[in-house]
Formats: structure tokens, C-alpha cells, sequence
């Protein structure tokens, strides 16, 4: 039987410090959107995101507490710029608004996608947020990593938010078990 | 220049960000409430495959 505990040593140093669900905020950027909605991506990290849209739906159901999901206003503008129809679409809108806060970084400014996830990011840790800033992407390499500010891709985030969230808080109902194994039997190889 | 209305989206999501005692919280602006007040849970199942069905219909 694996313990949490050798759950959480497994998953690496730098994830130690976030695994308090409630020390943590997640910024989406828009090649999450585009692997939710498109299946845009390797097909482990568009699972991922799969699972952990569920997950956090199902959590949500529960009327658990789940992490602050934040996408900057900029990142669904760079979605429509590509000719992504589907971001002026009400039922799109709505499922967003379910489990995310929309945020405009600056009125007077229009960034790109990822600048704006970038400026929110540091904007937070400036402010002095004291939350861990976890920007989940598929393109880990184009945000700096900072002592707060931690990009990472869904597959990563996948397993420490099941531990945050339902493990480590016994949570792990029959339905949370069956969105795991929906998705998570489907997954090969390592979660890095 | 994009023509996303950000003021549809923006005014579809009341949440915002306050300052309370040094950090930053998300609070429902219209009722003060914190995050986990949300709004309408889609109905049960896949949310995921919930929404790729009801793009997939309007497509």
C-alpha cells in the first residue's frame, strides 16, 4: 500500500510546496483551452486535461473548495484571433465561468495570450500574493520560473491536484474513481 | 483588432479580486460570498464530453 506521504516524495521537490490545495492558484493559458476543447496537443497532456477539468467539476459538485483557476481575458482574444469560433459560443462561455474567473489584466492594453498569463503571474507575485502560481501549459519553456511562479504541464499538475484535492482530503469517491480511471487508464508513460 | 466582446465575457463572470489583510482573494462581488460559491454545476457525467457534445451539435 502506497502512503500520501510516499505519494508526495514521488512527485518531486519542487511540487512539496504547493501540495496545500489552499496555498495555491492555477492560470490557464490558451494552449489548454485549445487541448480541452480541440484534443489539440500529445495525447497524455490532452488527457491529463481531460481528467482535471473533470476532476475539479466533480469536486465542485461536492461543493468542495477547489484552487482559483484564473484565465486572463487576453488568452480567449488570441483564441479568437486564431478563428477559434467556439470562444464566443454560449455554451463555452458558460462551462468556462463554471470552474474559471476571467480577469483583464490591463484595459487600455491588448497582450497576447501568453504575455497576459505572464503579466498576471507576475503581477500576483509582486503585489505580494501569497499564493504559489501555478500556470499550467503546454508550452512550459516560454514562462520563467520563478521561487512563486511555477509553469507546468497538465500531466504534472494531474496527480499533486488528486492529492491536494481527494486523496490527502479522503475524497476519493466512487465518481472521482470512475473521471480517474475514464481518463487516467487511457494515460502511458511518465508524468513529467 | 479582435471582436471578442469582452464585455459579455467580463459581465458574465461576477467574481473579483479584493484585497483583504495582505493577500488577494477571489470574492463574488455581487454577495461578498468567497470561491466556493460558483455558478450552475453542469448535470452530471464527463463535463468534458458534456461540452465536446454540445459543441459538436452547434458546429
Amino acid at each position: 500500500m502506497v502512503s500520501v506521504k510516499d505519494l508526495i516524495s514521488a512527485l518531486g521537490e519542487e511540487l512539496h510546496d504547493y501540495v496545500n490545495k489552499a496555498n495555491t492558484v492555477f492560470i490557464f493559458d490558451e494552449t489548454i483551452i485549445e487541448a480541452w476543447i480541440e484534443e489539440k496537443g500529445d495525447k497524455e497532456q490532452v488527457l491529463s486535461i481531460f481528467a482535471l477539468i473533470d476532476l475539479i467539476i466533480d469536486l465542485l459538485r461536492q461543493k468542495q473548495y477547489v484552487q482559483p483557476i484564473i484565465i486572463p481575458i487576453d488568452v480567449l482574444l488570441e483564441l479568437e484571433k486564431k478563428g477559434k469560433s467556439y470562444v464566443n459560443n454560449k455554451e463555452f462561455i458558460d462551462a468556462i465561468n463554471t470552474f474559471a474567473l476571467i480577469k483583464e489584466i490591463n484595459p487600455d492594453k491588448e497582450y497576447t495570450g501568453g504575455q497576459s498569463v505572464s503579466e498576471l503571474a507576475n503581477l500576483l507575485e509582486k503585489q505580494g500574493y501569497s499564493k504559489t502560481i501555478v500556470i499550467l501549459t503546454l508550452k512550459k519553456d516560454r514562462y520563467q520560473k520563478t521561487e512563486k511562479i511555477i509553469p507546468l504541464k497538465p500531466s504534472r499538475i494531474l496527480l499533486t491536484f488528486i492529492l491536494m484535492n481527494c486523496w490527502a482530503g479522503d475524497l476519493m469517491t466512487e465518481d472521482l474513481k470512475r473521471v480517474y480511471q475514464t481518463w487516467l487508464g487511457k494515460i502511458s508513460g511518465n508524468n513529467s | 483588432m479582435a471582436k471578442l466582446n469582452k464585455e459579455k465575457w467580463l459581465s458574465s463572470n461576477t467574481f473579483e479580486f479584493e484585497k483583504t489583510d495582505g493577500e488577494f482573494v477571489a470574492i463574488k462581488s455581487e454577495t461578498g460570498s468567497d470561491l466556493t460559491l460558483r455558478k450552475e454545476i453542469m448535470p452530471d457525467g464527463s463535463f468534458t464530453k458534456y461540452i465536446h457534445g454540445k459543441l459538436k451539435k452547434k458546429s
